[in-house]
This record gives structure tokens, C-alpha cells and sequence, in this order.
């Protein structure tokens, strides 16, 4: 009769060895839209070409909730860097998006935007046309206007949790959902 | 107040024991952990992440159309955690609203299109208006009225608002009735003879 516990190995799961995306299968993916690893899609989410605009290149490990509508209605490819997040039902329509970006909630990005690195779009806001997003920009919506500055510290706070964030995601999305069978393009 | 009946296709709706009333073209991820203590409406287009936590919503709650029921996450002991969610009892949330609330309270008046941004935290017997959009780790109140972009208090609400939720919420309940074929024929009569001699 042992008087120690038995000491129980807190389970340690081996880290999460991200090789490929997470499609759920309510999700809407049109033809032509190129989905690197790691990138989550959650149910409810669309990725969209109209008839006769150009592909949509997505990159790695990016979270795309539920309701968020991106939309390519150019002839230009669209192009979305990598480690951005876009909460729920945002609805992005611009020319290119950098690396480490943050859509808050129902946010609208109007076509021929262009947004580089480590943005924040706030909640609700609507980044008008042909608007160039610098580093660092963040943007708030207010009663009757937007405010603007520039910033680090959202995306400090974005890539501390960000790789957690898609760890979890791999995890535990696959145990819920079906997940659509891609077929894998070799580079 | 007297709610006019709404009628919905039966076919549409699942009802359970306990009276709940969830729309088929909802989506209810993760069921396990979603817990409906009774007479709750779920209209159609509602997502309700039950696979990230667990759901709790209570008694009389109507879910409107296209609203995003998920539970909020935050960064704990260097890792991200998402925590449940708590929804009281006699709850209405509008239409097109994002909620991630970590608990919401009772008799508690959402408007339509509300983002309830992450870790809020609703107590009883508080308004939200139409369109506000309330920041993180936001605190209501009871007895208030919040509006606006960012959300702000606005003012106080009698003590009567929790009688009035509660009252407004049953009748909605059970306002909401199935389509039966005898209210079709009842409320669309035949009116081809007297059609045919008018032309």
C-alpha cells in the first residue's frame, strides 16, 4: 500500500504537428482558390470567385470564422499572406493583405484596398476604396468616425496567442466537424 | 402588449421534450455540449459553437435569425483557453449579432445587429439597443441601457423591465405557434366567385 499517489503524468500530448489545412464542411470554397497549410476554416465561412475575376492565393496558418465572405470580383489575382486572422463575419474584397493582420467582427474591407503587415481592422469598421493600410495601422470605429494611429501592440498581442490559438483549433475542429477532403498541390 | 401569432413551417423545426424549438437549417456545432434548459427558440441561420466550450442557455430564450453564439477565449498560463458560456433565462437576442459573451444574465434584451465582443459579461435586467457594438471585457450593469459605437451606458431602466421581459418573452414563446393546415384554411377563403364576377 503505497502512501504517494501514484504520480499521474499530466498528458502531455506531443505538439501538434500542423500538416495540413482544416476545411469544415459547411464552409463554401470556390473553384480556383489556392489554400496553404495550416489555415482553419470554420463552418459558415466563403471563399468566393466571381465569374471572370481572378484566383484567390491564401497563405499558412490562418483562421478564417464563421461568416466571413471573401470575395475576389477583379480580373487581378488576390493575394492573403500569411498568420492573419478574420473574425466573424467580416467581408473582405481588397487587392492583397500582408502578414499578421487582425479583421475584428463584421469589419468590411472595400475592393482595391491594400493592407500590409501586422494590421488591426477594429470591430464593425469600413476601410473605404482603393485605402493603403501601412504597417502597424490601427484603425477603430467610433459613433460617427474612425480613428487611426500606429501601433504594436495588437499584434504583440495577436502572435502570442495566434500559434496557441491554431494548436487548439487542430485539435479539437476535427473531433466536431467533417472535414472536405482537398486534394494536395505539390509545389 | 398583444403579439401578433407567427407561424412556422413545421417540417423546418425540431421540438423537443422540454419544448425547445431549433430550426434545422441552424447550426449546432458540437450538441454534446450544448445545453437547452427549455422552452428556447433557435431560428433559422443561428451558429452555436458548442465544439470550442460548452453552451448553457436558459429558460424562454429566443435566438433571432443569423446570430453567432460562440464562447470567448483568452490567453491563460501562456496557452489560449476557451471558457463556457452562460445564457440566462427569458433572453432574447435580435437578428445578424456576434455574441461572445462569457456570461449573459436574465431578462436580458439584446437588439439586432449587437457585436458583444469577447468576455463581456451581461448582468440581469440590462438593454442592449440595435447596432452597438460593446468592447472587450465590458461589464453591464443591471437596470441599464447601453447604445452606441463603442457601447455606453445611457441610463437607468425601471424595475418593471424585469416583469415586462418576462411577460414579453412567454408571449413570443407562445406566440410562436406550428403551421397547422386548419389556421392556413381559416385565415386564406375562397374568394373565386365573387373574383369571377367582377371580371
Amino acid at each position: 500500500m503505497s502512501t504517494s499517489p501514484p504520480i499521474t503524468s499530466p498528458t502531455q500530448t506531443s505538439p501538434v504537428v500542423i500538416n495540413k489545412s482544416l476545411i469544415c464542411q459547411d464552409s463554401t470554397v470556390s473553384n480556383g482558390v489556392q489554400i496553404a497549410i495550416g489555415t482553419v476554416l470554420h463552418p459558415r465561412s466563403s471563399i468566393i470567385i466571381s465569374d471572370g475575376a481572378g484566383p484567390i492565393v491564401i497563405g499558412e496558418n490562418n483562421i478564417i470564422e464563421e461568416l466571413v465572405q471573401i470575395i475576389n470580383k477583379s480580373p487581378e489575382p488576390m493575394v492573403i499572406g500569411s498568420n492573419n486572422l478574420f473574425e466573424v463575419g467580416s467581408y473582405i474584397e481588397c487587392k492583397s493583405i500582408g502578414n499578421g493582420n487582425v479583421f475584428e467582427p463584421k469589419c468590411k474591407i472595400l475592393k482595391d484596398t491594400i493592407i500590409k503587415d501586422q494590421c488591426s481592422i477594429g470591430t464593425g469598421c469600413i476601410i473605404s476604396e482603393g485605402k493603403i493600410c501601412e504597417n502597424n495601422t490601427v484603425i477603430a470605429q467610433t459613433q460617427n468616425s474612425q480613428i487611426q494611429t500606429t501601433s504594436t501592440l495588437p499584434y504583440d498581442h495577436h502572435s502570442s496567442i495566434h500559434t496557441t490559438h491554431l494548436e487548439l483549433l487542430h485539435k479539437s475542429i476535427p473531433l466536431f466537424h467533417t472535414i472536405k477532403k482537398t486534394p494536395i498541390l505539390e509545389k | 402588449m398583444q403579439v401578433q401569432p407567427k407561424y412556422f413551417e413545421k417540417s423546418q423545426y425540431i421540438e423537443t421534450l422540454n419544448g425547445n424549438k431549433v430550426s434545422k437549417s441552424s447550426i449546432l456545432c458540437g450538441i454534446m455540449n450544448i445545453r437547452l434548459h427549455g422552452k428556447t427558440i433557435i431560428k433559422p441561420g443561428v451558429i452555436v459553437r458548442g465544439d470550442l466550450a460548452s453552451v448553457n442557455i436558459g429558460r424562454l430564450s429566443i435566438i433571432s435569425e443569423n446570430t453567432v453564439i460562440r464562447p470567448s477565449s483568452k490567453k491563460f498560463k501562456g496557452s489560449l483557453v476557451y471558457f463556457p458560456q452562460n445564457i440566462g433565462d427569458h433572453v432574447l437576442i435580435g437578428e445578424g449579432c456576434v455574441v461572445s459573451a462569457a456570461s449573459i444574465g436574465s431578462n436580458v434584451y439584446i437588439g439586432n445587429n449587437c457585436i458583444i465582443s469577447k468576455r463581456c459579461i451581461l448582468k440581469d435586467c440590462c438593454i442592449i439597443a440595435d447596432n452597438t457594438i460593446l468592447p472587450p471585457d465590458t461589464v453591464v450593469p443591471p437596470f441599464t441601457y447601453y447604445s452606441g459605437t463603442p457601447g455606453i451606458y445611457k441610463e437607468d431602466l425601471p424595475d418593471c423591465i424585469e416583469q415586462f421581459q418576462k411577460e414579453y418573452t412567454t408571449s413570443l414563446y407562445e406566440s410562436f405557434l406550428p403551421n397547422t393546415p386548419a389556421s392556413k384554411g381559416i385565415s386564406t377563403p375562397t374568394k373565386s366567385p365573387t373574383a369571377a364576377s367582377a371580371t
